[in-house]
């Protein structure tokens, strides 16, 4: 944190990760930016792994080929990535369809094979020590717009070598060869790690609900205990503090419009701090 | 068992079970009402009672084992532990423990049936250590060994046990299990079959003895089992394990409450042969694993130096007892009993009929309150396994899970939270103890004194008014 | 002294967006009491001198921490600094007497800032939506971001917000950058737009949002970004659709071409010593302001980064009690703030899937049966926060973690059953659209972490 630069060594890359500069608050720091992005509020941080794979570029969203840096890859383009050194990138959905029943498999128009695609950061770090060697991909035959379930039999696929990138710079410098805490400059282009965010991001204050990221955009403020052993409190989006919470089911009489948003959502969105929002600025 | 109870059992079985050296005779004593002409209940009862006073010895059984699971499963780890070992020693506790939840499972079950039978909740039990002729064996609060692990096994063994356990192998358990005075250890699930059958029976109890109108204040697997279940072994991915869920039922029929008491006896033993091969699925299978490999005599040690039914300051330590002296440990000690006494006044609060506070709006609050003394309880044991015994310090302090004086229930919802502000009066002036306060554990007594504080204020608005505080702000903390 | 190597730290730093002029001033955030909220407590600021670019003083501000100025929200405007990496293996700022011992001075620092806002180009794929901003200084100017594009109106731009080289000073000689992002303005490419598709036709009205700020033009031959409809092709984002507009007849969302000031990029700076050129850079983006500054998420940026550089299993000597208690906080700072009866498919008023939560999405994606996660009973805000104070306060008791096997792994996101969907994180989303799970470093730390509160000295703990 600020002011412990004592602590400074080149080496130290925990160090240097958590150092936030001096005279920075803490909202600066990565630690204040969510990463379970769906969008994402700070920054799409999904995209930083889209060129992990080094001479592809896939989806930040799934195992879908976008596009490829490499031309011998270009084949690939439309293609699904469904196992990593036999290791399956996303997995079988199921879950009741009937009260009382036992899970069942939950396929759709969408998805007919009921695919639940995995997010990349928690399968990029079992990689993280193929960094700069090759893995053996498997991805589809063919172009496969829909998901496909990895080992899929009938689904033909074929197996590439593929190299995993470092993903962090390293100083080359006097000849040595060392990590810096520092991704890598070739994972993402700038405007890259926000392009997949809301545009404009107030839509992600209006749209997303609050199961995604309480801390940064807030729900149930003003929460006191009620006799009935139930809470009472607002919804943060509520024009009004009533101390009844208000369903955000978009009915813009009661809570905050998009055009609120767009036109002074400095004024209209509030901080919370101790759990109690800030009366309205003046 | 009440001591009382006995002269019901002694009215109902000639024999004296326990000093017999026949494994069956349990299995004759509790089938005794069959030698009885079968349309007639024992003496004194009708045969509605005798299914309650059935299920309250179950229930005083299950909460038993609990406990005893809780305290041997606490009692595994320590620095003593090599670190070869530490996998392993880690993945029993997770295994102990996890039966121990299934007990509380069965706990919760046999409450649900006695509601179903209109009949008020066996929360109650002896201290440790007590005997029955209907307990399977003497219980007893003790630390983790050979011996203790084949009493577990041959408790929870099947009628036939499996190939893959020899004769040899099956003597030794037998043997550790009956101990120097080779008592007889009785199997629960003879005490389930015959309660099957009574509450199968129509002839019997009758279908208009039941009352399904306690569904909805019976305990839930939606609110005991969250998570948990399969994963309490330690499995990465769902459905690769095979281990049965905390199983908690509830019953609204007949044959609800029939599937519901045959689960429990099913859990327990292994009720087939692929059972009885599987290590993951019944408590005789998961216990009889750790068995094989749990370190004999001399090898190591896989446990704290915990003694055998500690118990807190008070009255001289009796017969097979062991008194916590340490000023410190003590006042844990006291802490724990509190605790422990407020996990039971929940549950029989998460039990009581809706009244007209509408209690179950506040089912949440309540069943919340006792899932966070489970964590408490476990947290205290952990302070006390850190503490020592006795001036000689060689021994650790342990869980004493003594009863309360009382567990007389509360009439009326009120009544129930101030039942719980008191005890959490009383626990505060434990932890405000010097001897607390400026201990070792001292950060956790804080923190668990301002967790307390926060529950008061809100059970004072429970206990007190049926005004409701709907203001939006509230003062800021620590301003 | 010889300077081997420049590094510029934070490696990642974020800036938030806000009108005032006044950026938001330095504080920590202590945990006093363990269940309360975090206090935010004053931290030294710089403050700078916007006549000279100079730091004219380091101080504690007043307290309460001000985050806005009336209406205006306090931009976050973070300051990037150089550390050089000297003989004797130390990473020490870079000053001016550094610079000075290689025979240079500040202004032989050039800094270059790259930024980028490609939210049309990632949905139209049209490289001419692309808009960019780069600007390369070693004077002590401010240097305003204008992001250009191929389809703007003649003269447009996208203010990006901007960037100033601090002119070091004897009080403050280090080498640094601070980066004021944008106001927060949402900019457009049409003075009217379309409401909604009518009966007799599309509804028009007059864009009273951008109309005094359109900068896009629709007329280029390139330019699709207004009345742009997501193809619902695997290459559109995910969630897809989530532009500003309105659903035309068909349902699909229709653009209004909007687009706003937040943005993503590289600062980097460069010397040249004798023959020598030497690098450094940092990624920098403009986001949003966090809302509840006393709280954090759950799972970082942070995070992942550690993750990625660590990877997922922690060494035993970096697992502590601390660090598990920190994980919980941040779920217990999640939960405080969430109505979670709502969230957990309660039926409000009698009314069921009224607001956005998991298990809508269970159905809407998968087509699985509607239900509350939970038990409806035990869910409301005052039972789960309870809970979670319980759990942070029996941890501070040194009992080993115990709801290790309740959290959720990677591999279990297709896992919808009840007791799957309960799995801790619960009732949240993940990046991968389905229930949250943990990194797997966080997963595997609270795991060994188990170990160190069992076999305590045993082990690195204590």
């Amino acid at each position: 944190m600020s002011g412990d630069d004592a602590k400074i060594t080149p080496r130290n890359l925990a160090a240097q990760l958590s150092y936030r500069g001096r005279g920075n608050p803490p909202v600066t720091h990565p630690s204040s930016a969510i990463s379970n992005c769906f969008p994402g509020l700070e920054f799409d941080f999904r995209a930083i792994w889209r060129r992990f794979l080094v001479g592809i570029v896939l989806s930040e969203n799934n195992n879908y080929v976008v596009g490829y840096e490499d031309e011998k890859y270009k084949d690939l383009v439309g293609h699904r990535l469904l196992k990593i050194n036999d290791r399956p990138m996303s997995v079988l959905t199921q879950g009741p369809v009937m009260p009382g029943r036992g899970p069942a498999t939950l396929s759709t128009g969408d998805s007919p094979e009921a695919v639940s695609f995995m997010e990349w950061s928690n399968t990029i770090a079992l990689l993280v020590g193929r960094q700069g060697t090759k893995v053996r991909c498997e991805f589809t035959k063919e172009a496969a717009k829909l998901e496909v379930l990895p080992g899929n039999p009938d689904v033909a696929t074929q197996t590439l070598e593929l190299e995993v990138r470092q993903l962090f710079e390293r100083d080359e410098a006097d000849g040595a060869s060392e990590r810096l805490a520092l991704l890598a400059e070739s994972l993402a282009k700038p405007g890259e790690l926000s392009q997949g965010l809301c545009s404009p991001w107030q839509n992600d204050y209006r749209e997303c609900a609050c199961y995604y990221w309480a801390a940064s955009r807030p729900d149930y403020v003003n929460v006191v205990p009620g006799g009935d052993g139930l809470s009472r409190g607002d919804n943060w989006m509520q024009r009004e503090n009533t101390g009844s919470y208000i369903v955000d089911n978009r009915d813009f009489q009661s809570s905050l419009s998009y055009d609120d948003l767009f036109k002074s959502w400095e004024s209209v969105l509030r901080f919370v701090v101790g759990g109690i929002q800030e009366p309205p600025p003046k | 068992m009440r001591a009382r109870n006995e002269r019901y059992l002694a009215s109902l079985f000639s024999a004296a079970p326990r000093l017999s050296a026949s494994p069956r005779v349990e299995m004759m004593m509790l089938t005794g009402a069959k030698l009885a002409p079968s349309d007639a209940p024992p003496p004194e009862f009708t045969w509605r009672e005798f299914a309650v006073f059935l299920l309250t010895v179950a229930a005083e059984i299950e909460h038993s084992l609990m406990v005893q699971y809780l305290y041997a499963g606490w009692s595994l780890g320590g620095p003593q532990v090599p670190e070869e070992h530490h996998e392993a020693v880690a993945k029993w506790r997770q295994i102990i423990l996890g039966i121990a939840k299934e007990e509380m499972g069965h706990l919760a079950t046999v409450q649900n049936v006695i509601r179903f039978l209109g009949a008020p909740l066996a929360l109650d039990r002896e201290d440790y250590p007590w005997d029955s002729v209907l307990a399977p064996y003497p219980f007893a609060l003790e630390r983790l060994t050979r011996a203790t692990l084949a009493k577990y096994i041959v408790t929870e063994s099947p009628e036939t046990w499996p190939d893959d356990v020899s004769v040899a192998e099956r003597k030794e358990i037998e043997k550790l299990a009956a101990g120097p005075d080779k008592m007889n250890v009785n199997r629960v699930g003879a005490l389930y079959k015959k309660l099957i059958e009574l509450v199968g029976d129509p002839s019997k109890l009758a279908s208009s003895e039941f009352h399904p109108e306690s569904y909805p204040t019976q305990s839930s697997w939606d609110e005991y089992a969250r998570g948990y279940g399969k994963g309490a072994r330690g499995s990465s991915v769902a459905g690769t394990t095979k281990t049965p869920d905390v199983l908690v039922m509830r019953a609204a029929s007949r044959a609800d409450a029939v599937a519901a008491l045959t689960a429990i006896a099913e859990q327990g033993e292994a009720p087939n042969k692929a059972a009885a091969q599987d290590d993951e699925s019944s408590h005789f299978r998961r216990f009889l694993a750790i068995f094989r490999h749990f370190p004999k005599d001399g090898e190591w040690e896989a446990t704290l130096p915990v003694p055998s039914n500690p118990v807190a300051p008070g009255l001289p330590a009796t017969e097979g007892q062991a008194q916590i002296e340490d000023a410190e440990a003590g006042k844990w000690a006291n802490v724990f009993n509190i605790r422990y006494r407020m996990l039971l006044s929940y549950l029989a609060h998460s039990h009581s009929s809706p009244g007209e506070g509408g209690l179950t709006r506040r089912q949440g609050i309540v069943i919340n309150r006792m899932f966070g003394e489970m964590y408490t309880l476990r947290a205290v044991a952990s302070v006390l396994s850190r503490l020592p015994l006795n001036v000689a310090g060689e021994q650790k302090a342990a869980a004493p899970f003594q009863m309360p004086y009382s567990l007389q229930l509360p009439e009326s919802d009120a009544a129930f939270w101030r039942l719980h502000i008191d005890l959490l009066t009383a626990c505060r002036a434990l932890l405000e103890d010097k001897v607390i306060c400026k201990g070792e554990h001292a950060e956790y007594a804080a923190t668990l004194l301002s967790l307390d504080a926060k529950a008061s204020e809100e059970m004072r608005l429970y206990a007190g008014a049926s005004t409701v505080r709907t203001g939006v702000r509230r003062s800021k903390e620590g301003a | 002294m010889s300077i081997h190597e420049i590094r510029i730290l934070p490696p990642l730093a974020i800036a938030r967006l806000g009108s005032s002029k006044e950026p938001l001033e330095n504080y920590e955030l202590v945990v006093k009491d363990p269940l309360g909220h975090r206090q935010i407590c004053a931290a030294e600021t710089l403050r700078v001198n916007t006549r000279t670019g100079e730091i004219s003083e380091s101080y504690q501000p007043e307290m309460p921490i001000k985050f806005r100025d009336g209406k205006s929200i306090r931009p976050v405007a973070p300051f990037l600094e150089v550390f050089a990496r000297t003989d004797g293996e130390k990473l020490v700022p870079l000053t001016v007497d550094l610079l000075a011992a290689e025979g240079l001075n500040p202004r032989s620092v050039k800094w270059t800032v790259s930024l980028g806002n490609l939210k049309a180009f990632r949905r139209t794929t049209i490289e001419q939506d692309k808009i960019l901003a780069s600007t390369s200084f070693s004077d002590h100017d401010v240097h305003p971001l204008e992001g250009r594009c191929d389809n703007f109106l003649p003269g447009k731009t996208l203010p990006l917000g901007s960037a100033r080289y601090i002119k070091p000073n004897a009080a403050f000689p280090e080498i640094r950058l601070r980066y004021t992002p944008a106001a927060g303005l949402v900019y457009g490419a049409s003075e009217t737009r379309i409401t909604a598709d009518g009966v007799n036709g599309p509804v028009t009205e007059i864009d009273e949002i951008v109309k005094d700020r359109v900068i896009y033009d629709p007329t280029k031959e390139h330019a699709t970004w207004r009345g742009w409809v997501d193809p619902g092709e695997p290459t559109d984002t995910n969630p897809g659709q989530i532009y500003a507009g309105y659903a035309n007849a068909k349902g699909a969302q229709v653009s209004w071409g909007y687009l706003d000031d937040e943005c993503d990029g590289i600062v980097e700076a460069e010397i040249q010593i004798g023959e020598k050129k030497l690098r450094a850079f940092a990624r920098i983006g403009a986001g949003p302001p966090a809302f509840a500054p006393d709280s954090l998420p759950i799972r970082t940026v942070a995070d992942e980064i550690e993750q990625a550089l660590f990877g997922p299993e922690v060494r035993s000597a970096d697992v502590s009690a601390d660090r598990v208690e920190d994980i919980v906080r941040r779920a217990y700072e999640t939960v405080r703030l969430l109505n979670t009866a709502v969230l957990n498919g309660n039926p409000v008023d009698g009314r069921l899937g009224a607001e956005s939560m998991m298990p809508l999405q269970d159905s809407n994606d998968f087509h699985r049966m509607f239900a509350p996660i939970m038990a409806t009973t035990l869910v409301d805000n005052l039972s789960v926060v309870a809970l979670h104070q319980t759990i942070l306060t029996a941890l501070k008791s040194g009992t080993p973690p115990w709801f290790v096997d309740v959290l959720r792994r990677p591999e279990e996101v297709g896992d919808l059953s009840d007791k799957g969907r309960r799995k801790m994180p619960a009732m949240m989303r993940g990046a991968d659209a389905r229930y949250m799970t943990l990194t797997r470093r966080q997963i595997d730390l609270i795991r060994k972490s188990v170990a160190s509160g069992l076999f305590f000295g045993g082990s690195a703990e204590e």
